[in-house]
């Protein structure tokens, strides 16, 4: 022990520095978890407040539980050293990762600062204990306290001005835990006192180190997967499937369906649309028994088929089983589409809609065609010639389809665009449109295999559509009545760039 | 309801990159060794017993009227119409197991691929016996009220058809029409409209400047002149400036001809741009039918009627016309033995590096006139083609400036899925730097892991991380790729001799007409087949 303390002794500057380091990352982990919470949930003062609430209160905690630890002090001194190091290194990361999860960000964000605090609570008393004996309690106090508050000047400063702008919040997180480390290395192998222990320790040291430096380094990547999109609503769900990023949202009752964050529907309107896109056709066909849903996995377009007595059979493909799958069994959602992915005529089938089509032997009398607007080539595909020359072929005589086409207002072009690809396929189409409050005015054609004057029969018990309604819906104003566009082929993709030129502007 | 852009960060999952990031990074590094490669079709092994020239000697006679070496597509073409005309006592003989020639091709468990000619561009309609071919195969659908085929939607190649990797980004087209300086564009809209005016000039012939098949381009003198230059020479004597096209064109040769564009006859590259006069319901003259497996696909519906036809693994090694009768001493791979097949006609559909070792030398034909450079084509399983994105998406050519390779053709870019991870990039080298011979050597002197970082180090240079998501590399050699039409290609004694046949003996083979292209091949293939019927009768 004698070797020990003459160590000590001459080292006491270091730990001095330690604890200015400390000091430092303590107030680094504060900052990035409030900059994180505000960042992602939004309203910072709220966030900023509780946590730096939270954070001193686990300080105290940590300084209470210091009482306990009266032995082995620079072995608890460089083991908490590591653990902070570890924890604040990793915490953005961490916090990145439980937001995507959604389920129990708030626990997870509060755990995190409260175990970060308990830990850099825990370290100065220790300190001052370990220090208590080479110095008087005056310079003691002042000097450990200067060198803490130090530290925290510094990390304000830094934090806004340096690392934020030059390394942004994971590279931040990942340099201050490794500068933790590092001073639990150079503690441990600076006191060499043969103990057992303090070999694990620097093992452990070194290990970490590597760790947070190769998060360093890969930090970049893993900033680019984490990137979340700010929602304002409450998530409620919220997962990764192989084709998608599903999210739903609740707030004061209303659901809302976000895929790859764009908003599919809100419970608040969305029997609009719905109500929209199947009874104008439907409506229109004599005795409809089977019908295809392409699309559509979250079952409104089936609650709304499932409404004509005479339907027989529905298949609904949609590629997405985590959708089908969600909109079956979650009880909030069968709410909303009324248990329609359950009713017994309904069959689903999770494939690609394009090469289904092109292989089923079924013929149908009504075709939903509700897929994602047409914002890139994959997609594109399924509002071309080809794919319309597919759909005629399992068409029954006297037939219609109906093709949700985007907003005639945002993306003119597009939309017409869509009717007119329809017409050249062959098909004789009744374009129209609705206002729907969540997407604003939304585009639809309707497109029949044959010339008839149809017969209407309507459902009763529909919320919004009538065929008073109906009339207006198929006046376009000037400012979106028919353009001439080009036809969307598979080998121009002409459709795509419309919407990407259109819907570019408006975003 | 838009953001494309947005959604492709989001596939890869969060959880297992932050967790194990550590891990992930260690199995990138160990991902090198995991790239599975292999090389195919070593059918330079058979085709090298010719050197040795030691067969046992043949113990048996087969008469048949025509024979047909060779089952690329020009002897395959030559099958074809004798079939169509009724014309049954013929046979074809293919050194390799696969016919196909210069359009063979492979699959995985991802995608068929090409492993040589990945396209037919769409047919000038005059060329009457190719739209035939394709109506009788349903890649012509049927015909609009002005008369124009409708090509199979699913075989016109999808949009986006190509983009550049230049400075530093993706551009969409080829060449692009963003990205390049004004001095590029305006000498590249310069050699377009000398392109457009070269398309439809007319010979004192009344033929055709270019024409497709070359055969029926004009003889003019102004038009001649340009087979005595290099395209290099003509875009100088021109006074191009831009290295954008210089660049350009020097790709485009080596893309089409094998060769550079120092090395290349202007009249063949002009002809490349200037032939094309291809109409159709439902595509421009610009744009051509591709298949996942390339020109493979035809040769499969080439081959389906002429399958009894067809005998595969059979080394020719020896030719001798007497008496009005031609003699072909064969090696069967098989059962190690040879035989003498005894034909009225021979139609021999291989190239002149072959015919050179078959034929006996009175023939009084300079060889060395047939220049062939190699090529090396990779078939590269990617594991997640997204990441391959970029300001412009993956198309169906890819082509990357800085690098010396042709880039990479999409093999799975007809696809209709929507979400498809993985596909299979063919990826086209061609060695013409130094003479065929000494390209020759060094390809063959590399193995397979040098060609593995050599493919590796070359995709780097646009993608910096392929390395960890390529799954596996199906090499293939080519010793002798396409015929290369050097300065003066048309005027060839050589070419002109064999162009006319030699007593029973019809020559078919592309080369003889100086460009490898599919067309040239299947028009070849007919004459062949048509004078063949002649003699007969």
């Amino acid at each position: 022990m004698d070797k020990f303390k003459i160590e000590l002794k001459q080292n006491q500057y270091l730990l001095l520095l330690s604890v200015f380091v400390i000091a430092t990352c303590g107030l680094i982990y504060e900052l990035i978890a409030g900059t994180l919470a505000s960042y992602l949930l939004g309203d910072s003062v709220t966030q900023f407040s509780i946590i730096i609430g939270l954070y001193l209160f686990s300080m105290g905690i940590g300084s209470y539980l210091s009482k306990y630890v009266n032995k082995n002090l620079i072995i608890w001194f460089i083991q908490i050293e590591i653990l902070v190091g570890v924890v604040g290194g990793l915490s953005s990361t961490i916090l990145f990762y439980a937001f995507e999860q959604a389920n129990g960000f708030h626990l997870i964000l509060y755990l995190l600062i409260s175990l970060t605090g308990i830990l850099v609570g825990l370290e100065i008393p220790i300190l001052m204990k370990i220090l208590k004996d080479k110095l008087d309690f005056n310079e003691l106090v002042s000097k450990v306290f200067t060198f803490d508050y130090l530290g925290a000047l510094i990390a304000s400063i830094l934090f806004p001005l340096f690392m934020m702008p030059y390394l942004g919040l994971l590279k931040t997180s990942y340099l201050f835990g490794t500068l933790n480390v590092l001073v639990a290395v150079v503690l441990c192998f600076k006191f060499d006192y043969g103990s057992f222990y303090l070999k694990f320790l620097r093992i452990q040291a070194i290990v970490v180190t590597l760790f947070l430096v190769v998060g360093f380094v890969l930090s970049n990547k893993i900033q680019s997967v984490a990137e979340t999109s700010a929602y304002t609503e409450k998530i409620i769900y919220s997962r990764s499937s192989p084709y998608q990023r599903i999210v739903l949202t609740s707030t004061k009752g209303i659901v809302k369906l976000f895929l790859n964050s764009n908003l599919q529907f809100s419970s608040a309107d969305e029997y609009r649309y719905h109500e929209a896109l199947v009874h104008p056709g439907l409506s229109r066909i004599k005795n409809p028994q089977n019908i295809l849903i392409l699309g559509g996995g979250d079952g409104m377009a089936a609650r709304e088929v499932l409404k004509y007595h005479s339907v027989k059979k529905i298949t609904l493909v949609d590629l997405d089983s985590t959708i089908t799958g969600l909109f079956k069994s979650s009880e909030l959602l069968c709410k909303l589409n009324t248990s329609a992915l359950n009713n017994p005529k309904l069959s689903i089938v999770n494939q690609d809609a394009f090469s289904w089509v092109k292989n089923t032997k079924e013929k149908f009398d009504f075709i939903v065609i509700d897929f994602p607007d047409p914002s890139n080539y994959s997609v594109g595909k399924l509002y071309s010639v080809a794919f319309y020359m597919e759909i005629l072929k399992i068409l029954n005589p006297g037939a219609a389809i109906v093709v949700q086409s985007t907003s005639p207002f945002f993306a003119r072009n597009s939309y017409w665009c869509v009717n007119n690809t329809l017409q050249a396929s062959g098909f004789n189409t009744l374009p129209y449109h609705v206002y729907v409050p969540s997407f604003g005015d939304w585009g639809y054609v309707l497109a029949f295999n044959e010339i008839s004057t149809p017969t209407i029969e309507l459902p009763s018990s529909l919320k919004f559509y009538d065929e008073s309604q109906f009339k207006e819906m198929l006046n376009f104003p000037k400012d979106m009545s028919h353009v001439n566009t080009e036809i969307n082929h598979l080998n121009n993709q002409i459709l795509i760039h419309y919407f990407e030129d259109e819907w570019g502007k408006v975003q | 309801m838009s953001g494309e852009k947005y959604n492709r960060r989001h596939f890869v999952k969060i959880g297992s990159v932050l967790f194990f990031a550590p891990f992930i990074y260690n199995c990138n590094w160990s991902k090198k060794n995991n790239i599975q490669i292999k090389t195919v079709g070593a059918n330079s092994a058979v085709g090298h017993l010719l050197r040795t020239n030691q067969f046992p000697g043949p113990n048996e006679t087969i008469k048949v009227n025509t024979l047909i070496v060779g089952g690329g597509v020009s002897g395959l073409s030559a099958a074809r119409w004798l079939n169509k005309q009724n014309e049954n006592n013929f046979l074809m003989l293919e050194m390799n197991e696969q016919v196909g020639g210069n359009s063979k091709g492979g699959k995985n468990k991802v995608s068929e691929y090409p492993y040589g000619a990945h396209y037919l561009p769409i047919p000038n309609t005059d060329n009457i016996d190719l739209i035939d071919f394709l109506e009788e195969h349903k890649i012509i659908t049927h015909y609009n009220t002005e008369g124009l085929p409708h090509y199979n939607p699913y075989n016109v190649c999808f949009a986006p058809h190509e983009r550049l990797h230049y400075k530093g980004t993706w551009h969409d087209d080829l060449p692009p029409k963003e990205g390049i300086n004004e001095l590029e564009k305006k000498e590249l809209n310069r050699f377009n409209e000398a392109m457009q005016s070269y398309r439809s000039r007319m010979g004192k012939d009344n033929k055709r400047a270019f024409a497709i098949p070359l055969e029926n381009s004009s003889s003019d003198e102004e038009f001649a002149a340009l087979d005595t230059i290099s395209m290099n020479d003509y875009l100088k004597e021109n006074g191009y400036q831009s290295e954008f096209i210089y660049w350009y064109l020097d790709y485009c040769c080596k893309d089409d001809f094998g060769t550079s564009i120092k090395n290349t006859s202007a009249w063949a590259a002009i002809h490349y741009f200037a032939s094309r006069s291809g109409n159709a319901a439902n595509a421009s003259a610009y744009e051509l039918l591709t298949w996942p497996e390339g020109n493979y696909f035809l040769i499969k519906k080439l081959k389906e009627a002429l399958i009894p036809h067809i005998k595969t693994g059979q080394l020719v090694y020896h030719i001798e016309e007497k008496n009005n009768v031609v003699y072909c001493k064969t090696y069967e791979v098989k059962t190690k033995r040879s035989v003498v097949y005894e034909c009225q006609n021979l139609i021999l559909a291989t190239p002149q590096y072959v015919n050179k070792k078959l034929l006996p030398s009175t023939f009084e034909v300079n060889w060395d006139e047939f220049k062939y450079y190699p090529w090396l084509v990779a078939n590269i399983t990617i594991i997640n083609k997204q990441s391959l994105d970029g300001e412009a998406v993956v198309s169906w050519d890819n082509v990357i400036y800085q690098s010396k390779s042709l880039g990479y053709v999409n093999a799975c870019h007809q696809t209709i899925e929507q979400h498809t991870a993985k596909t299979v990039l063919t990826y086209y080298y061609n060695f013409s730097e130094n003479s065929p011979k000494h390209e020759r050597e060094a390809m063959y002197k590399r193995d397979e892991n040098y060609w593995q970082s050599f493919i590796i180090e070359d995709l780097k240079l646009a993608h910096p991380e392929i390395e960890a998501n390529i799954e596996s590399i199906e090499l293939q050699q080519w010793g002798h790729g396409m015929i290369s039409p050097g300065v003066g290609f048309r005027h060839s004694a050589s070419r002109n001799l064999l162009e006319k046949g030699m007593g029973r003996i019809q020559f078919a083979h592309s080369d003889i007409s100086g460009i490898s292209i599919f067309e040239q091949a299947f028009y070849r293939g007919i004459v062949a087949a048509k004078r063949t019927l002649q003699v007969n009768t």
